[in-house]
C-alpha cells in the first residue's frame, strides 16, 4: 500500500469518528428539538406546575438555576484557592503532581456517591433532611475539580516571564495573584465557573434524592426546604407519564433545559475566544 | 547599606539540580560600587550563579545549595531572610525584556505599589526619577499613559531596568541586558551602567569579552560550573 492511499485511509478513519461524535449530539438535539418544540409555549414556559406533568415549568426551572448559581458561589472561592496554591505555593514536583492526580480522580468519582454522601452527612447525621442547601452542597463539591482544573489551565497559560519578573521585584505570593495571577487569567477563571455549571446544570443523581421533590412545593422559602428542578421533573415525568401530552411536556422541560447548558457553554467558549484575542494581539 | 562590608560574599558555594552539579567551589568578592562581568561559554553557570544571588533559583526542581552567600554581611540563604525585602534589594532584570500590558507609568511603579504603599503621592516624582537613570525619560515624559507593548525593544528594556531602579536596589543583576538589543540600544544601557555605579553594585552576564572589557571593574570567568 502506497503512502498516498494509507494517508487517505487514515483521514477517512479520523473524519468518521469525529462525524460520528458530531452526529451523536446533533442526533439528540433534533430528537429533543423534534419532541419538545410542540411544548414550548409562553404558559409552559412562565407558568406554575399543575397536576401531574402539566402546566409551566417555571419553578422548575428556577429550582434549577438557584441550585446552580450556589454551586458556582460556593466553589468559586473553593476551586481558586487550590488552583492557586497549586500553581503558587506548592514547588513543581512529586507533590504537586500527587495533588493533580486527587483532582483528576475527585472529577472521576460517580456523582451518584456525591449524592449518597452528601445525603449521609447533611439528610442523616446534620438531620437536614431533603434540601436545596444540601444539593447547594453537593454540587459544589462535585463541580469544584472541574472548576478547578480549567482555572489551573488558565493560571499556567500566563507567560512565566510575568510571574518572574513580579518575583525578582520582590512581591510576594499573595501580591503576584493580585498583580499578576487575577488580571491575567480573569477570563480563564469566569470560563471555569460556567462550565462548571453546565455540568451542574445536567447533573441528577447526586441532587435527586438529598436536594430535590417532584411536587408539593414551589420555591423554598427556609434554608431546609427542598426544591423542584426541571432535572427531577424530567426523571419522573419520563418514568412515569403515559399521557402524550405530559410525555411532550417533559421532552419541552429537556429542552429548556438543555438551552441553559448550551448558553453557559457557549458563553464560556466566547469569553474564551475574546482571552485568546487579547494575548494574541 | 554598609558601605565598609563587601556588597556580596560568595564562600565555598555549590549548586545543583537534582544529581547534577551545575556550580562547584565558588569563591567570590564583590566590592560595593564596582561593575562585575561574568562570562564563560554557554551552560557554564553564569546565570545559574546571577539568579543564586537573588534567591531566583529556589523554586527550580530538585534545587540545593552549599556554602554561603552574604549580601552586605547578612547570609541570603538563612532562615530569617525575608525574600522579597532580599529582592528588592537586590535587582534582577533579564535578558530579553519584561513589560506587563500596562500604561509606561504603571510599569515603572509595579514594584512601589507593594513595596511603599503608603507613599503613592511620591509615585509621580519616583517614577520620573527612575526614567531618567534609565535615560527614558525624554523619550516617554509626554506619553506616560501609552500602552508599555508599544516600546521598541530597547525602550521597553529600559523601562524593564526603570521598574527594577524605582525600588532603589543596592545591587543590580543583570542577565545579559543586551543580548536582545541592537548594538545602540545595548550601548544606551552600557552607558547607564557605567553611570550608575555611584549608588549602585553591578553584577553583569555577558557573552561578548569585548563588553566585559569596557565595562566590567572586575571580571570573573566561568567554566563547566567552576571559576576559570
Amino acid at each position: 500500500m502506497n503512502r498516498q492511499l494509507k494517508d487517505r485511509i487514515l483521514r477517512w478513519v479520523l473524519a468518521s469518528s469525529a462525524i460520528a461524535g458530531c452526529s451523536l449530539l446533533a442526533l439528540i438535539l433534533i430528537a429533543v428539538i423534534w419532541r419538545g418544540h410542540s411544548a414550548i409555549n409562553i404558559d409552559f414556559l412562565f407558568g406554575a406546575p399543575g397536576n401531574f406533568g402539566e402546566g409551566g415549568i417555571f419553578y422548575q426551572a428556577l429550582g434549577t438555576l438557584l441550585l446552580m448559581l450556589g454551586a458556582g458561589v460556593l466553589s468559586f472561592p473553593i476551586a481558586l484557592g487550590s488552583a492557586l496554591f497549586q500553581t503558587e505555593i506548592l514547588r513543581p514536583g512529586k507533590t504537586a503532581e500527587l495533588f493533580q492526580l486527587l483532582m483528576y480522580s475527585l472529577n472521576a468519582v460517580p456523582t451518584i456517591l456525591f449524592g449518597l454522601i452528601g445525603f449521609m452527612v447533611f439528610g442523616v447525621w446534620l438531620d437536614i433532611g431533603v434540601s436545596w442547601t444540601t444539593g447547594v452542597f453537593i454540587l459544589a463539591v462535585m463541580i469544584s475539580p472541574t472548576v478547578q482544573t480549567v482555572m489551573r489551565q488558565s493560571i499556567e497559560a500566563i507567560p512565566e516571564h510575568y510571574q518572574e519578573t513580579a518575583r525578582a521585584l520582590g512581591l510576594s505570593p499573595w501580591q503576584r495573584v493580585r498583580a499578576v495571577v487575577l488580571p491575567q487569567s480573569a477570563y480563564g477563571l469566569v470560563t471555569g465557573v460556567l462550565l462548571g455549571l453546565a455540568r451542574a446544570a445536567g447533573e441528577t443523581a447526586a441532587i435527586m434524592f438529598t436536594a430535590t421533590v417532584f411536587s408539593g412545593i414551589l420555591f423554598p422559602e427556609t434554608w431546609t426546604e427542598p426544591v423542584l428542578t426541571l432535572q427531577t421533573h424530567i426523571l419522573t415525568l419520563a418514568q412515569e407519564a403515559v399521557d402524550p401530552n405530559t410525555v411532550a411536556n417533559a421532552w419541552g422541560a429537556g429542552l429548556v433545559l438543555i438551552g441553559i447548558v448550551f448558553f453557559l457553554i457557549s458563553l464560556s467558549l466566547v469569553i474564551r475566544s475574546r482571552l485568546s484575542l487579547e494575548a494574541d494581539s | 547599606m554598609n558601605s565598609t562590608l563587601p556588597a556580596i560574599e560568595v564562600v565555598s558555594l555549590g549548586v545543583s539540580y537534582g544529581e547534577e552539579r551545575v556550580l562547584d567551589s565558588i569563591n567570590l568578592t564583590l566590592a560595593t560600587g564596582s561593575i562585575t562581568t561574568f562570562s564563560g561559554p554557554s551552560g557554564s553557570g553564569k546565570s545559574t550563579l546571577l539568579r543564586t544571588l537573588c534567591r531566583m533559583n529556589d523554586r527550580m526542581p530538585g534545587f540545593s545549595l552549599s556554602g554561603s552567600i552574604k549580601v552586605f554581611g547578612q547570609d541570603i540563604y538563612g532562615d530569617d531572610t525575608d525574600l522579597c525585602d532580599l529582592r528588592r534589594r537586590v535587582g534582577l532584570l533579564f535578558q530579553k525584556p519584561c513589560v506587563f500590558p500596562k500604561s509606561i507609568y504603571q510599569n515603572v511603579i509595579f514594584g512601589l505599589i507593594y513595596h511603599r504603599p503608603k507613599e503613592r503621592a511620591l509615585f509621580p516624582e519616583l517614577a520620573e526619577q527612575a526614567l531618567l537613570q534609565a535615560g527614558l525619560w525624554e523619550e516617554v515624559k509626554d506619553r506616560l499613559d501609552a500602552p508599555a507593548v508599544a516600546l521598541s525593544q530597547g525602550q521597553q528594556q529600559r523601562l524593564a531596568l526603570a521598574r527594577t531602579l524605582a525600588l532603589e536596589p543596592d545591587v543590580l543583576l543583570l542577565d545579559e541586558p543586551t543580548a536582545s538589543l541592537d548594538p545602540e540600544s545595548a550601548n544606551v544601557i552600557e552607558e547607564w551602567a557605567l553611570s550608575l555605579k555611584s549608588c549602585c553594585t553591578l553584577v553583569w552576564v555577558t557573552h561578548d569579552p569585548a563588553q566585559a572589557e569596557r565595562i566590567g571593574d572586575y571580571q570573573v570567568m566561568l567554566s563547566a560550573g567552576s571559576l576559570a
